[in-house]
């Protein structure tokens, strides 16, 4: 009825059209009082969306950012209280590195008693349980800094001395904006540095594809595009969809039995390629080719550019990583790793053996070296070829090696071996050579002779100048230098030569600490003397590439360790890694700076954008009080006049002058 | 010619000049009675006889009294009628799914997708927070009551316009049995006169009637030779002479959104109807239960599937240790994709992680499931094995086709990830919502029960808030399932549609008010009465009756000199 109107005639007029047509304007002058009534009272425009649709699904779009956005500043306000809170934490984390310095400037410049020491041990106690309870400190109930398992106290201490992390390196994210994530949560790798550096396998495991091998995890990791390919034999030519497939088996399965003319094609996975013929083995030519813009025949190394192509036509290498799932008999090519046995994990003064006897898959090796209480994260390495291990646990030293048997050397997991550099021995301080020779060497002879490191870079290098020296080429007399195949750590050893009060004896050359350095002089001694089996003197060094976490949990316990023991040596290191530690920490602070100034910056244009599309809304949807007003009064003037019409109408008649 | 025959001639003229009186009278009388047609007294010259050469007149005669009326007028305004009456009942169906859409405020479906998209990214504020968890679960209830109760009404709608029909039926019967009797009657008292207006109140009454039914059916009538009128409905009478065939409501089978029709009794066939208000009823059930109610199901199963994919794929705070499926497998051994209504499967596989808390392991575990659309596809129960052969779990199809895993013991707990497939959202394990149209959407009991199992994390049972993310970017963002619209754009575009349909249904029909006024404007121009016109009239006929008495007078004043002349 809104827009209907009363027409008029021309011709005839009866009464009763006069009649109906006067009260149908009345009906309409009503109904649009109605409306504009509603439209005051209301104060919308419409109330139905079918009423002006165009404006109401703007309307329905515009009140859908306004409750959008507002979700936004909801989370950008939660995530400035957690960035805000993880910040003040981070900033009493700033001056307890500060304290910690002076600590340690004391201790190296003037304190040399005992209980001056003492003292100096309590005060770092007390900072470490400071870090310890601002790394597990909470807002909200949520732990600030464990990552993704918020209701996870992060750090905690072990029997061991050393300061475990148990959270992981998940970053929480929220909604800042269309397609903006703000991260709520701070790492504590970032923050504290709770991890080594991974122990990354030297021995490439070689996984072999199977059937079942994902299509995503080929290539190395990359995946390979997912589509058609077209064969072809010069006359015939089909076109097949392989876009649904998920594993190499899919594809393999699509692919055989089809026919090319009246020739069936057999595809097979064969090492880690594909290979594709005619079923009947009887030549001839077959062409492969990628279809439209896609990929996959090239992905999979079966595209053919010559026009007669050799058959079978094999693929290329699909190159697949390492899973959780992937089989230990899929390793090495397919060849299989024969994984019993085990490897030993030292925490400073804790050996922890791990059995890796009937695992099945890399899954099963992970899990035992995960849960041997070790305090490490073992997980498949990022080229997806290698296993690593992390250690979690902060303040004591951290190697890899073997209990018995080669499996840590198998795996190249042994955290010393010939191809580390001399520089990184001893927490990367190197060896420290003087000028000229390095070694002295006394063999059992009672004769002597010098050998300079000089050139050397890693410790095979190291090796193979003592084991070729000039002066150490007599059988009889040949010391041999080789890494400790069980633990880690060099093995010297020389025959007995059966004179009386023979001894083999090996000795830093002037102001060279080489043979300290490589860890076959004890640190405070003078030299090293070899120790027999009755067939051969053997010098056992220690390993002098012990691993350890890199954070700050790491340098104040050995800041602590190394004032208690009093051992000026370490101190260097541990200042220069407390520089590292309060850079890490402002580095953080840094970043949460931005991230602050995004989150204000996202507030201010979010709020904006809620303004705006209020502004919007309410231009569509709003009445118009002074129009509606006005509307008002014209359509009453309007309703009285019909009033009186109708009045007027019916108060004239030609009966008034009979 | 006689003075005698002067004062017939004038005495005739007095009669019809107080017949004219009376017919004026009467219109007078009815000048406002609703569908009163208004009348003339038809006058002619009364035959003349000759006298030599001469045709003398005889004054006038009363022929009839015919009513005024424009037959193709009151047929069109009929026809108008009927389509008028459809259309605006048609509108008058949609506009009450509208006010139940209740969109352009916050108490609508849209607002309650937002709320709860909304209280899943508080959830990825606050993942350590249970409370928070429980209430992102109570607003996916209030979105998934909204959506019910949307269905309600829209069945309530239905059953009006079937509730509608009945009453139309009755009413139907009602004016063709009066048609049919005053046919009877008009023919009576006409009696085979061709004035075709001589029953004139009778008529008048048919004339109304006719009226009255062309708002609830289109119908064509045709006035025979007799002054009966056959009415005729999509190609059957259903009222010729003094019969009317009576209508009833019946159940139809063969169209769910039409379980009712109205029939003729005697063959029980369907009246087809073009028009009117019963077409518009038959519509408007066709678009509330068709239309709007299978968009709202689709938007209602859109939201369901998607929520519940992302869903399924994420893990609660806490592993589960049973779980039971919402879909009815009804056929195990079938590939998972024919194995019940509706499922959606791809290509691929998914991860089931299992954590022995005794041990403090979790190993993870894939199932493959593939799609390839052959024989070899796998099948609910080969999935079932597949995780049957998973140390400490076990999984079965139960004789209710209800797809069950659980541990073996209490240290053991599992948990789903990386579905490429959909098969467990197909057979509603982990899901969030359970139902699969508007009707029967709701949250998942177990969810209600412990908002721990609300799968908002995609690292592990606990660690963050990952998946909480992504189920809000099923609200917000685009989704290849949707043509790339969010889902708070599928129902915007849902909502759109149906403001739109009302907006063009009620733009027709407010044309169609228009031209029936047109119409009424000129039926009431010819038919209704005129006072001044009826005053004007009054005047001649008493004029005339003065003019006539005059003669008269004068005749007699003639005659009184002859008779004096004797």
């Amino acid at each position: 009825m809104s827009n209907s109107f009363y027409p008029v005639v021309a011709g005839r007029v009866s009464d009763s059209l006069n009649r109906t047509r006067s009260l149908s304007q009345l009906q309409y002058d009503q109904i649009a009082l109605n409306k504009l009534q509603t439209q005051i009272a209301s104060g919308q425009r419409f109330t139905r969306p079918s009423d002006d649709p165009g404006s109401a699904i703007r309307v329905l779009a515009l009140q859908r950012l306004q409750e959008n956005q507002g979700q936004r500043l909801v989370n950008l306000k939660s995530a400035e209280n957690y960035l805000g809170t993880s910040e003040i934490a981070l900033a009493e984390t700033n001056d307890l590195v500060n304290n910690a310095k002076s600590i340690l400037l004391e201790a190296a410049n003037t304190v040399t008693s005992d209980s001056d020491r003492q003292a100096l041990v309590f005060q770092l106690d007390n900072q470490i349980d400071r870090l310890i309870s601002l790394g597990n400190r909470q807002y909200q109930d949520r732990y600030l800094f464990a990552g993704g398992l918020v209701r996870v106290a992060p750090f905690t201490t072990t029997t061991n001395d050393g300061i475990l992390f148990n959270g992981d390196s998940l970053t929480l994210n929220t909604i800042g904006d269309q397609d903006s994530l703000i991260g709520h949560s701070i790492s504590s790798e970032q923050a504290f540095g709770v991890s080594s550096q991974g122990v990354i396998g030297l021995t490439d495991l070689a996984p072999l594809a199977t059937l079942q091998t994902k299509l995503e995890n080929l290539n190395n990791g990359q995946g390979i595009t997912k589509g058609a390919i077209q064969l072809s034999d010069g006359n015939n030519q089909v076109i097949i969809d392989l876009a649904k497939s998920h594993r190499l088996g899919d594809i393999v399965e699509t692919l055989n039995g089809k026919t090319l003319g009246d020739r069936e094609i057999s595809a097979t996975l064969d090492g880690n390629q594909i290979r594709i013929d005619f079923t009947d083995g009887l030549g001839g030519t077959l062409r492969i080719a990628n279809v439209g813009g896609g990929r996959l025949a090239s992905d999979l190394g079966i595209e053919t550019v010559v026009a007669a192509p050799g058959l079978p036509i094999v693929g290329r290498d699909l190159q697949p990583v390492l899973t959780r799932n992937t089989g230990l008999d899929q390793l090495l090519g397919g060849a299989g790793f024969d994984l019993s046995g085990s490897i030993k994990i030292t925490q400073g003064n804790r050996d922890y053996a791990i059995d890796l006897t009937g695992s099945q898959t890399i899954e099963d090796v992970l899990i035992k070296i995960n849960n041997s209480g070790a305090g490490v994260r073992a997980d498949i390495s990022t080229d997806g070829r290698r296993l690593q291990i992390k250690s979690a646990l902060s303040g004591v030293d951290f190697s890899i090696s073997e209990v018995s048997g080669n499996l840590a050397s198998r795996l190249g997991l042994k955290t010393f071996h010939g191809n580390i550099r001399l520089d990184d021995l001893n927490h990367g301080q190197g060896i420290y050579r003087g000028e000229g020779d390095d070694l002295e060497i006394t063999r059992t002879d009672g004769t002597a002779f010098k050998i300079s490191l000089a050139g050397a870079i890693t410790v095979n290098d190291a090796i193979a100048i003592i084991n070729n020296h000039v002066d150490n080429q007599d059988p009889a007399l040949k010391i041999t230098a080789a890494v400790n195949n069980s633990g880690n750590g060099l093995v010297f050893s020389t025959p007995l030569s059966g004179l009386p009060d023979e001894k083999f004896v090996i000795g830093n050359v002037g102001g060279s600490q080489a043979a300290t350095g490589l860890g076959l002089i004890p640190p405070g001694e003078a030299e090293a003397i070899g120790s027999s089996d009755g067939t051969n003197f053997t010098i056992t060094g220690k390993d002098s590439n012990p691993q350890e976490v890199d954070g700050l949990f790491n340098t104040l316990l050995r800041l602590r360790n190394a004032i208690r023991d009093n051992d000026q040596s370490a101190f260097a290191r541990i200042s220069t890694a407390l520089d590292d530690d309060a850079n890490r920490v402002t580095a953080v602070r840094g970043r949460i700076g931005v991230d602050q100034q995004q989150i204000e910056s996202l507030q201010y244009s979010n709020e904006d954008q809620i303004l705006k599309a209020t502004e919007r809304q309410s231009e569509i949807l709003d009445t118009d009080f002074a129009s509606a007003v006005a509307e008002l009064n014209s359509r009453q003037a309007a309703y009285e006049a019909s009033l009186r019409l109708l009045a007027a109408l019916n108060s004239t008649s030609l009966f008034n002058y009979l | 010619m006689s003075l005698f025959s002067s004062i017939q001639q004038s005495s005739n003229a007095l009669r019809v000049a107080q017949l004219g009186l009376q017919v004026t009278g009467n219109n007078v009388s009815n000048a406002n009675t609703p569908g009163y047609i208004r009348q003339r007294l038809v006058q002619a010259p009364a035959n003349g006889y000759q006298q030599g050469n001469l045709v003398i007149g005889q004054g006038v005669v009363a022929v009839g009294v015919q009513q005024q009326i424009d037959y193709f007028v009151t047929d069109r305004l009929r026809e108008t009628q009927s389509q008028l009456s459809y259309q605006q009942s048609l509108v008058d169906g949609l506009q009450n799914l509208q006010d139940a859409l209740n969109e352009l405020g916050d108490q609508d479906i849209s607002s309650a997708l937002s709320r709860f998209s909304n209280s899943l990214q508080d959830v990825a504020n606050d993942p350590q927070s249970n409370s928070v968890r429980a209430v992102a679960i109570r607003r996916g209830e209030e979105l998934s009551l909204a959506v019910r109760t949307l269905s309600d009404k829209t069945k309530s709608v239905q059953q009006q316009a079937t509730q509608e029909i009945a009453t139309v039926s009755t009413e139907i019967n009602r004016l063709t049995d009066s048609i049919a009797n005053l046919n009877k009657r008009i023919v009576e008292t006409e009696g085979g006169r061709i004035s075709n207006s001589d029953a004139v109140g009778l008529r008048d009454e048919r004339l109304s009637k006719m009226n009255e039914l062309s708002e609830l059916i289109d119908f064509k009538a045709t006035e025979q030779s007799n002054g009966a009128v056959t009415i005729i409905v999509g190609g059957d009478y259903l009222v010729a002479d003094g019969f009317s065939r009576q209508v009833k409501v019946s159940l139809n089978s063969s169209d769910s959104a039409q379980p009712t029709e109205i029939r003729l009794i005697d063959t029980d066939s369907k009246l087809n109807v073009t028009g009117g208000r019963l077409r518009g009823l038959y519509e408007q059930r066709t678009a509330v239960g068709g239309s709007f109610g299978s968009q709202l199901d689709s938007f209602a199963k859109n939201v369901i599937n998607i929520v519940n994919r992302v869903h399924s794929q994420g893990q609660g705070s806490i592993g589960f240790s049973s779980v039971t499926g919402e879909t009815v497998v009804s056929k195990p051994k079938s590939p998972l994709e024919q194995a019940a209504a509706g499922i959606d499967i791809d290509n691929g596989s998914f991860r089931i992680d299992v954590r022995d808390a005794a041990t403090n392991t979790s190993k993870s575990y894939e199932i493959n499931v593939r799609q390839l659309g052959d024989f070899s596809d796998t099948t609910a129960e080969q999935i079932a094995s597949s995780i049957n052969a998973i140390d400490g779990l076990e999984a079965s199809i139960g004789n209710d086709g209800r797809f069950r895993i659980k541990s073996d013991s209490e240290s053991i707990s599992f948990s789903f990830a990386e579905d490429s497939s959909g098969a467990l959202s197909a057979l509603g394990i982990n899901t969030f919502f359970v139902g699969d149209s508007a009707s029967n959407i709701s949250v998942r009991n177990e969810l209600t029960k412990d908002s721990r199992f609300l799968a908002v994390s995609l690292d592990g049972p606990g660690s963050g808030a990952r998946n909480a993310l992504a189920l809000t970017d099923a609200f917000t963002k685009g989704q290849s399932q949707l043509d790339g619209l969010s889902l708070q754009e599928n129902y915007e575009s849902f909502v759109a549609r149906t403001a739109q349909d009302i907006n063009s249904q009620q733009t027709i029909t407010d044309g169609l008010q228009n031209f029936r006024n047109a119409l009424e404007a000129r039926h009431l121009g010819i038919s209704g009465v005129s006072l001044d016109e009826e005053a004007a009239n009054l005047l001649l006929y008493q004029r005339a009756f003065q003019a006539s008495s005059r003669v008269i007078s004068v005749a007699n004043e003639l005659f009184d000199t002859l008779v004096n002349i004797v």
